[in-house]
């Protein structure tokens, strides 16, 4: 299935592959950003050199055209006024004749609300330059894309193992890591322009991992890369609603809960396992799964130590850790070292970040997690090889005192979950999720290959048959015309029904085959022998495997619902 | 995506580390490579170094973990350490200053310190 390009040695070098993770998710978020400012464009429109409507002349045309009617029926206005109306349809038609003209006007209105809009975007930004806020960031990410793409020489020495030193490969790495951090500022300074609503695939792929125990989350936007859950309920509590307000709404203990996910993400399918981790959130605060391994079943005291809200977060993100597994398997935790590997510097440890275990850490309790129920990871071997240098590689440059810490944090957090980690495996196993289980990491395998071999015409993975071919064939070559009972025959048929294939099993497919294929893809994007880079090469290829795995989410989810339908 | 007809800032500030971070992989690969674009980065490196020692601290530097992304972008970014001294630019300046006079060739150690400078100093957020 690999279609990693031959001449290459040291493919299986893990600095190598932590190059082609971190540029490959680089161009990713790059072209992800890009597509959003995009439509941020479209939708905020640009003031064109043909429009001779201006929005404020818009307005003043709405306006003077209201007071023209209103000023020829004053005479009807002053007889009301002074209760001289004579009939009662005089004042009826008053107040119909208004409405007769707002329904009259209120097309012309919405007509010129477009240009207001485009007039208000324009007033926004510098009239002079005559440029909008989201072309400033547009302009910001072109600029820093042309001078990484000055060093695309080199970055094909890398991509061709033919760098000259180590210096020469820090270079490059560091021209990559300022282009990741201004991609990672304009996501940030999304939040300041218009949201876009979360894909329903993402609700989907939920649906289907929790099945029974979902209830069903909201799922919005923000400008975070890392995504975070809360509960509306905490929220209306923070900003002081009454006691009697939050008793109305205690329905929304399980149906408020908010899942966050990039805006760069909304696309991403593949970014979507972070939202199981985030659920598993939910299912931990309903069930106190975390609190009562900490603090037994007796409620904590509402002043706990800072020692023991320490506790509940580590035990808890390994909770969230472990149900995300449950229910996806490996590429549970592929966004997490995705995005870890994409930031320039590890956050040096301090109060907010010591309730997250190291990565690690983190995966280590993973791993072994999954392995009880047969489930290996050797697929994702060598992106988790490439982790570890990568992580090693910047505690290296971490300050002394903050090295320090992080191992000391490490360490405390090591002996807690190891100890607690049988318990948190079986209490997680205990909410009868829908297991990721060996065979569906069979099944992903050959979903994957599916992916490859069909990546031209761009084949959806959403069904597939609930025997093999050969069963099949077997099956009907044992057909006797005269012979075979009618029951026998159906039977053979039925083999030809088609079964959704699980969320998590398109996921994973979808991880595999990124896996085996991105590599090719940058050598395109990044030809070399005097050929000019071409990033478009790469957005082409991101954008194809979103369609197909979405569009795969989506069948899959209407073939389930079909199947489950009564009527 | 077409580039903006009229950018707000002819420069970014990151953007110069980033030009000199390309003329410094140049040299890195070939220390005795030599033209234009290496001549601009070296230059472009020079400023960078002096105007983030004249800020005071390392531009955008904060704590990407603040609680509020809202705050942080409103307010600003917190106080923080300077990732680096004075002297870590002042160093670094007078590598490319060097270098790009030609008083001595470019050598790796003298490289990798100033390709580390501006790779932590342009990628705080």
């Amino acid at each position: 299935m690999s279609n990693t390009p031959e001449v290459h040695p040291s493919a299986s070098d893990p600095e190598r592959r932590r190059f082609l993770c971190v540029l490959a998710e680089t161009l990713d978020k790059l072209y992800r950003v890009d597509r959003l400012l995009s439509r941020q464009r479209t939708f905020l429109g640009t003031v064109s050199a043909e429009d001779s409507v201006s929005g404020v002349d818009a307005l003043a045309d709405f306006l003077d055209r209201h007071r023209e009617e209103l000023v020829a029926g004053s005479d009807a206005i002053v007889r009301f006024l002074r209760g001289k109306t004579s009939t009662e349809a005089e004042r009826v038609g008053r107040v119909d004749a208004l409405v007769d003209f707002l329904d009259k006007h209120r097309e012309g209105f919405l007509a010129g609300s477009d240009a207001i809009v485009r007039f208000l975007q324009s007033r926004a930004s510098n009239e002079a330059e005559g440029v909008s806020g989201v072309d400033a960031l547009v302009d910001f990410l072109d600029k820093h894309r042309e001078e990484f793409l000055a060093s695309s020489d080199a970055i094909v020495r890398f991509l061709q193992g033919k760098t000259s030193n180590k210096e020469e490969r820090d270079g490059i790495f560091a021209t990559l890591h300022v282009l990741v951090a201004r991609v990672l500022q304009v996501h940030e300074l999304l939040l300041l322009i218009p949201r876009e609503a979360a894909l329903p695939q993402a609700s989907f792929v939920l649906r289907d991992c929790f099945a029974a125990t979902y209830p069903g989350a909201s799922i919005v936007l923000t400008n975070f890369y890392s995504a975070y859950e809360y509960r509306f309920e905490d929220i209306l509590k923070k900003i002081n609603i009454e006691q009697e307000e939050r008793g109305r709404l205690k329905q929304l203990k399980q149906g408020g809960d908010v899942l966050c996910q990039a805006f760069a993400d909304r696309d991403n399918a593949l970014a979507w396992a972070v939202l199981a981790h985030e659920y598993g959130h939910t299912l931990d605060e309903g069930a106190r799964i975390s609190e009562r391994i900490v603090f037994g079943d007796e409620r904590p005291k509402l002043s706990a130590d800072h020692k023991s809200d320490w506790l509940v977060s580590v035990v808890a993100e390994t909770v969230a850790d472990f149900i995300a597994a449950r229910v996806l398997g490996p590429a549970s935790l592929m966004p997490i070292l995705f995005l870890e590997m994409m930031q320039p510097q590890l956050k040096p440890p301090d109060k907010s970040s010591a309730g997250h275990p190291p990565t690690p850490l983190r995966v280590q309790l993973v791993r072994e997690y999954l392995r009880d129920f047969g489930v290996v990871t050797a697929d994702f071997e060598k992106d988790f090889q490439a982790y570890e240098y990568d992580y090693k590689w910047k505690v290296a440059r971490m300050k002394k005192e903050e090295q320090e810490t992080l191992n000391q944090l490490a360490s405390s957090a090591g002996q807690v979950l190891v100890k607690n980690a049988p318990e948190i495996a079986a209490k997680v196993n205990g909410l009868r999720l829908r297991g990721f289980d060996k065979q569906n990491a069979t099944n992903a395998r050959e979903e994957a290959k599916v992916l490859h071999k069909t990546a031209k015409w761009g084949q959806p993975i959403s069904s597939r048959r609930v025997r093999s071919d050969k069963k099949i064939f077997k099956a009907l070559r044992s057909l006797k015309s005269g012979v075979t009972k009618r029951e026998r025959a159906y039977e053979v048929i039925a083999a030809f029904d088609e079964m959704p294939v699980p969320s998590s099993e398109i996921l994973t497919a979808g991880w595999l085959y990124k896996f085996s294929s991105f590599e090719a893809e940058l050598m395109k994007t990044f030809p070399g022998a005097g050929r000019k880079a071409d990033l478009e090469v790469y957005s082409e290829y991101v954008e194809r495997t979103d369609r197909r795995l979405l569009k795969s989410l989506e069948l899959a989810a209407v073939h389930a619902e079909l199947r489950n339908r009564t009527d | 995506m077409a580039t903006a007809t009229a950018p707000r800032n002819e420069v970014y500030l990151s953007l110069l580390a980033a030009r000199a971070l390309t003329s410094l992989v140049c040299l890195a690969g070939d220390p005795s490579a030599w033209n234009q674009r290496i001549e601009d980065g070296l230059q472009d490196g020079i400023r960078y170094c002096q105007t983030i020692r004249a800020r005071g601290r390392p531009f955008l530097v904060g704590s990407s973990s603040a609680p509020s992304p809202l705050r942080r972008l409103v307010d600003g970014a917190p106080e923080a350490d300077s990732v680096s001294s004075d002297d870590d630019s002042q160093k670094v300046e007078q590598i490319l200053s060097d270098i790009l006079s030609k008083t001595r060739k470019a050598q790796l150690p003298e490289l990798a310190t100033a390709i580390e400078f501006l790779r932590k100093t342009a990628t705080e957020r």
